[in-house]
């Protein structure tokens, strides 16, 4: 029996189940821009065949699995919480260290690709696009630091500017386009792995942070039991949001002649989903998708800033990295200055190009996911019998069987997308290492007993503040 | 010290690292394999060959592995700092020099993390955690926001 404190500081937020389905599509999907590269690159029956399969094999899983670790260590900072109970202070520290140095690059991208599109369409000054990146910073920065109410109400609202021209597009496209959208299955000319292989990497991207949400649990009331809802909810969601949109896209695209699939891509000059919308409902429903696309990226960026924080924090209240940022604000009860570092990092890294470093966040990614898949089998072998609000439902064996498969895809990832993906993953991963050393000596760590935390009672409740129950361990 | 066990298998993974990168870039010698331009970030040098980078990081390595027999942590943030300095190198603005290095740095690289994760285990049992609630510790600091 282990006595644990509630992390004291943050303020846990009454969060409706709506609100947490709102993170949960946001965090792992919030509209489909992107697809079309995998389209262009896959061919169109095979992006849509991966795009209805890939999810069982890939990003399930991991719903299942954030949902189970989640429900039985619902603590801020998630997965990095559910690592230390599992295997350790020091893969946890690595998990967290990968997983923020990920997401630091990762939501700079959006607030970048928000800037692109923007720019794509208005085309202002690198002046003015570095005032209006700071300025979305700013704005999401403030609402984060104000709690996750106000986060959650934000998300809300930029995912219906998202859905609704997605929705009318899709639903449109799917009438008024031209083909059988799973013909060719292939590009011509290449065999099935190489036409895998080459949209791989983008659609394990679109069906990745399924475990991001978790790290938000400890402001969140009753996070084992509204965040395991929220991703079994979302997950279907997601899976129907990118199938149907692309099928459209893929139609539309044919208006302008059977082979223009081949022509659907990002970045400018081909038919991505404003163009597909131009070519289908004219200048209206173009003007529309590409609201929908910036608010998009906006919106994954609020998503990312909120959860990319939280890591961050609960390692430095694990006293594994600098005490500032372990800061809660008084009032709001959120970890300010987790966020603003964040924040602060993205304001910088907007105004430079740094396309090497995008190459490695989605491979420093796949090692906190194998860890993850760990943990719960090693949870499951060391505590077989802690409480567990939700428990996926099949035998410790079998699970087993069943996370093999995204470890498996994991480990292959890392080896065929590329080789700047690579070597800056690889140089990424020895940063952790290194970081652990240098922290655990200037910040020596805390033993299990003494960490912040909440404990989880067989009747699936959390206790209350330093509370201990008969029978349970932490 | 109580992770001396750890310490020595850092140690060990570390001078491997590093014995593998000094023979491989002796191996690559041997056979002339190409480089590319000998310059890192815009300087040129011939000490800045791709054969000298993998001698030179080999024998920091090797180094960091020595250090870790008595100080794990200084020694495995060398080994792995080395390791990084050489997966840097295979950039070559913007052409890659990794197809042609790859067969060199995929070992040290791989050693250079296991001397760096001995490291860490080593640090775990020789730093002492702090048993101290932080919210006692934090009121006893006197603010708690």
């Amino acid at each position: 029996m282990t006595e644990m404190l509630r992390n004291e500081g943050l303020k846990r937020v009454r969060m409706r189940l709506i609100t947490a389905v709102v993170f949960v599509f946001t965090l792992t999907c919030s509209g489909a821009f992107g697809m079309e590269d995998v389209v262009s690159s896959s061919g169109p029956g095979l992006t849509l065949l991966m795009i209805l399969i890939l999810p069982f094999l890939w990003s399930v899983p991991m719903a299942f699995v954030a949902s189970e670790l989640g429900s039985m260590v619902p603590e801020a900072g998630g997965l990095y919480r559910w690592i230390r109970r599992g295997m350790g202070e020091y893969w946890s520290f690595q998990a967290g260290w990968w997983w923020t140095l990920s997401l630091y690059v990762d939501s700079a991208v959006y607030v970048a690709l928000a800037l692109d599109y923007m720019e794509a369409r208005w085309g202002f000054s690198g002046g003015t696009r570095a005032i209006i990146g700071v300025a979305i910073i700013a704005i999401f920065t403030f609402i984060n630091i104000r709690g996750l109410d106000l986060t959650g109400w934000a998300l809300t609202i930029i995912q219906v500017g998202v859905m609704v021209p997605l929705v009318i597009f899709s639903v449109w496209g799917i009438i008024a386009g031209s083909g059988n959208p799973f013909s060719p299955v292939m590009p011509e000319g290449e065999s099935f792995l190489s036409s895998m292989q080459l949209g791989l990497a983008i659609m394990m991207w679109m069906y990745s942070g399924w475990e991001s949400i978790s790290t938000l649990a400890g402001e969140i009331e009753n996070p084992q039991k509204v965040i395991p809802k929220a991703l079994m909810i979302g997950t279907p969601i997601v899976i129907a949001t990118y199938f149907f949109s692309v099928w459209a896209a893929i139609r539309v695209a044919r208006l302008d002649g059977p082979d223009n699939w081949l022509n659907m891509w990002t970045g400018g000059g081909g038919v991505d989903f404003v163009e597909a919308a131009q070519i289908l409902g004219g200048g209206v429903l173009a003007y529309l998708m590409l609201l929908s696309a910036i608010l998009s990226n906006v919106g994954l960026y609020a998503g990312y800033l909120a959860t990319g924080a939280r890591p961050q924090f609960q390692m430095s209240r694990d006293r594994l990295l600098p005490k500032f940022l372990g800061l809660t604000h008084k009032s709001w009860g959120t970890p300010w200055a987790a966020i603003l570092l964040m924040a602060a990092v993205n304001a910088v890294l907007i105004n430079f190009n740094f396309s090497a470093l995008i190459t490695i966040d989605v491979f420093l990614l796949m090692f906190p996911y194998v860890l993850i898949f760990l943990t719960v089998m090693v949870l499951r072998v060391k505590e077989p019998d802690a409480p567990r609000p939700f428990r996926v439902p099949m035998p410790t064996w079998l699970l087993g069987v069943w996370v093999a498969i995204p470890i498996a895809i994991a480990v292959i990832a890392l080896f065929v997308n590329g080789v700047d993906w690579m070597i800056g993953g690889l140089a990424g991963i020895l940063t952790g290492p290194i970081a652990y050393l240098v922290f655990k000596n200037l910040y020596k760590g805390t033993t299990d007993e003494a960490l912040e935390g909440s404990v989880v009672t067989p009747q699936g409740e959390l206790t209350d503040f330093g509370a201990a129950v008969e029978g349970v361990e932490a | 010290m109580k992770g001396q066990k750890m310490a020595n298998y850092a140690a060990v993974a570390g001078i491997l690292g590093g014995a593998l990168a000094i023979g491989g870039g002796l191996y690559a010698r041997s056979v002339e394999a190409v480089f590319g331009i000998p310059q890192f970030f815009g300087i040129y040098s011939e000490y800045l060959s791709g054969v000298h980078v993998l001698v030179g990081i080999g024998a920091v390595m090797v180094l960091g592995g020595l250090i870790s027999f008595k100080w794990p942590s200084v020694g495995g943030v060398i080994v792995c700092s080395a390791a990084i300095i050489g997966l840097i190198y295979t950039y070559d603005r913007g052409q890659y020099r990794w197809s042609p290095m790859v067969y060199y740095w995929w070992g040290p690289w791989l050693l250079a993390w296991i001397a760096g994760i001995f490291a860490g285990y080593a640090a775990y049992k020789n730093v002492p955690q702090s048993n101290e609630k932080l919210a006692d510790a934090r009121h006893a600091e006197g603010h708690s926001g």
